[in-house]
């Protein structure tokens, strides 16, 4: 048994202190580092309260329910930010890129807590293709955000449909990672190769 | 035969992201990115459900996350339509496009009759909106001269869409199975070919 809540304490008081002690300014950094790692927390004990609920095993619970779940739970402190605090398009990518790595950091560390860290190689690709996942699920969110939350008609629905591509991809993501074998080598290819061609795209189309 | 209709359908969904992809760095149009969303989405549905059929050789058992994908999809055509139209257009009505209700409505209690009512009536709700607007916008592009009127190619192509999309439940309902001699299956590739003609059709639509 894990005590994540513990973890999460754990985690979240030096990034408090911290957050105590810098200027104003970074203070927003940490704010939704603690956004992304209490998003984990609580997808946590709602994955498992859904599994229950439907009655799911641990594969269907990882390829079915987490990746709604999560992203659901991602996209919530972002839309109190949108909503409450109405960002600058720069803002809103910066800051659903920053809930998502914390998310992903915080879940590696569950990981890691419950699997052990004793093959490097392995917790190394793992590390990165996950990280590499939440990024590019951040990335389609919040960059979808900061197109879409410019035009008013353009808001729920295209709130609705960033959130369906995450949900998607990350489901994807989990049912290559949960079939285990040379497919779960590929899962954690494939983010780190969408987000490298995602990058020269987006360089190459400024130039 | 399941597998490889949903292979060729992520296959040709994944070609018009690319193409859409590729038009929208080059013009950099809101209209040809809500094309690439449009595309992207449905492609990453298909993806999940070919992968599940692929390495499992069993559809999803708690729920079908596709249908986030292709729910997402379909919000980016709506999107797309709405772009695509002028403020004259939004504004004009026609009693022809209350056909889109009128159908809708009773085969949307026909699909609830088989299977969940929840995402029946999400979907049918979707495809009435569109289709709505889809007969609306054809009902004016008729009434247009000049480059205008190529928008009728755009709404043709979703009403087909739509149309197809029906056929495909219907078929599903009556006649379940994926057989090479099932209709779901010929309608699953008549899908795969209306999706596809969407590309000519909203490239004819961007330059009325």
């Amino acid at each position: 048994m894990t005590y994540i809540e513990n973890v999460f304490l754990c985690m979240a008081s030096p990034l408090l202190i911290a957050a105590l002690c810098m200027g104003k300014r970074q203070r927003k950094f940490f704010l939704f580092c603690f956004a992304g790692m209490g998003a984990c927390l609580l997808s946590a004990y709602i994955n498992t309260f859904f599994a229950a609920l439907y009655r799911a095993d641990t594969f269907a619970a990882t390829t079915e329910i987490a990746p709604v779940v999560e992203e659901v739970m991602k996209l919530l402190p972002l839309l109190f930010y949108l909503l409450i605090f109405e960002p600058k398009a720069e803002r809103i990518k910066n800051a659903a890129v920053i809930t998502a790595l914390s998310f992903a950091t915080f879940e590696n560390v569950c990981y890691l807590i419950q699997n052990g860290a004793g093959h490097f190689s392995f917790i190394f690709f793992r590390g990165i293709g996950t990280g590499a996942m939440h990024v590019i699920c951040g990335a389609i969110v919040g960059g979808g955000l900061a197109y879409v939350w410019q035009r008013t008609w353009l808001k729920i629905a295209g709130t609705c449909g960033l959130l369906g591509a995450a949900i998607t991809f990350h489901a994807i993501y989990n049912l290559l990672i949960a079939y285990g074998g040379a497919a779960q080598y590929i899962a954690y290819l494939l983010p780190v190769l969408i987000l490298a061609a995602g990058k020269l795209i987006f360089r190459s189309s400024i130039q | 035969m399941e597998l490889f209709s949903n292979f060729f359908q992520f296959a040709v969904t994944l070609l018009g992201f690319c193409l859409s992809g590729i038009w929208y760095l080059k013009d950099r149009k809101q209209t040809c990115f809500l094309l690439t969303c449009f595309y992207g989405c449905f492609a990453l549905g298909s993806l999940y459900w070919t992968l599940y059929l692929l390495l499992f050789s069993e559809t999803p058992q708690v729920f079908y996350v596709s249908e986030f994908g292709w729910v997402a999809s379909v919000i980016f055509l709506y999107l797309l339509q709405y772009t695509l139209s002028s403020a004259e257009e939004r504004d004009f009505s026609t009693r022809k496009s209350l056909i889109a209700p009128l159908i809708g409505i009773p085969l949307c209690a026909f699909y609830c009759t088989f299977g969940d009512i929840l995402s029946n009536l999400l979907w049918c709700g979707m495809m009435i909106v569109v289709s709505y607007h889809s007969i609306r916008g054809l009902a004016y592009a008729q009434i247009q001269t000049g480059t205008a009127c190529k928008m009728r190619y755009f709404h043709i192509e979703v009403l087909c869409y739509v149309a197809v999309e029906y056929a495909l439940w219907i078929s599903g309902c009556l006649w379940p199975g994926y057989s090479i001699s099932a209709p779901y299956c010929w309608f699953d590739l008549l899908l795969t070919g209306s999706l596809f003609a969407l590309l000519p059709a909203t490239g004819k639509a961007v330059q009325a």
